[in-house]
């Protein structure tokens, strides 16, 4: 499957994610999880291909996320943890249906 | 808000066959790897030959040093022979020896391995920056090769993409951060 089209759909998804935690400034909100996943993807992308574990990556992407989320939203530190790890395992879990 | 979650939920699965992301192991393609002989020229007096062990058995003359390629489940060896010691023409005899002739032929003591499992074939994930993998390998009568000298991986545009994509989205990050800082 193309790159871009994973790429985007990954944020549909974090984006539906985010929308359930919060809802207010909508353009926002999409500008900043579009960022956020566009700084971790290919990182992301990066470490896995140089053979790193599976969920070492993961865990490492849903914490620089979570900073990123209190940076941006100015949340707090629990809430945007929480986010994160949702946002995260949907998209994770999403891939394993897909592929195994 | 039942009817919201309810939607949220169902577009999710809508979108979810289509989505390999972040995190999510995506798709894997094959790679080919190729081994290479870095000192060839000093076995003048030898073949060196590229052993593909069953389940599809091949045995092909090394030529430039650059060793053959094998079916990816088939098991890669080299061994030498001694130039005196082999005729080319058994080369293509040797396709049509079965599981249990095979292994006898190439156990001959005429025949030594020299390198021993040469990786050949890999899978990689779409998403890898890796494009090719060359191996490097000094061969030394003595020894058996189970991994090579040297190794040259050769990267495909996605690993530009990959470094300069987030270091962009970083700076913008920090650019918004800042301005905020200073209103």
């Amino acid at each position: 499957m193309n790159l871009l089209v994973q790429f985007l759909l990954t944020i549909i998804l974090e984006l539906i994610v985010v929308f359930l935690f919060l809802r207010k400034d909508y353009i926002k909100t999409v500008i900043y999880v579009f960022l956020i996943n566009l700084f971790t993807w290919p990182i992301a992308n990066l470490i896995y291909g140089m053979g790193l574990n599976y969920y070492a990556v993961e865990a490492g992407i849903v914490l620089v996320e979570s900073v990123l989320f209190i940076v941006l939203f100015k949340m707090s530190s629990r809430k945007a943890l929480l986010i994160s790890l949702v946002a995260n395992f949907v998209s994770a879990f999403a891939g394993r249906i897909i592929f195994y | 808000m039942k009817k919201v979650i309810l939607l949220v939920f169902l577009l999710t699965f809508v979108v979810l066959p289509f989505v390999s992301a972040d995190l999510i192991t995506p798709g894997f393609e094959p790679m080919n790897i190729d081994n290479k002989i870095s000192n060839f020229d000093d076995f003048s007096d030898y073949y060196l030959l590229t052993v593909c062990n069953p389940p599809m058995p091949r045995v092909s003359l090394i030529e430039g040093g650059v060793i053959g390629s094998c079916y990816k489940f088939s098991k890669l060896d080299v061994y030498v022979v001694k130039k005196s010691n082999f005729n080319l023409s058994e080369l293509s005899s040797i396709e049509n020896l079965n599981y249990t002739e095979f292994p006898e032929y190439i156990g001959q003591s005429r025949f030594k391995l020299v390198i021993d499992n040469a990786e050949h074939y890999k899978e990689v994930p779409v998403s890898s920056t890796q494009k090719s993998i060359t191996n490097y390998y000094t061969i030394d009568l003595n020894q058996v090769k189970t991994s090579p000298d040297s190794k040259n991986v050769q990267r495909n545009w996605l690993f530009y993409a990959y470094i300069i994509i987030p270091i962009i989205a970083l700076i913008i990050i920090i650019f918004i951060v800042w301005k905020r800082k200073k209103q």
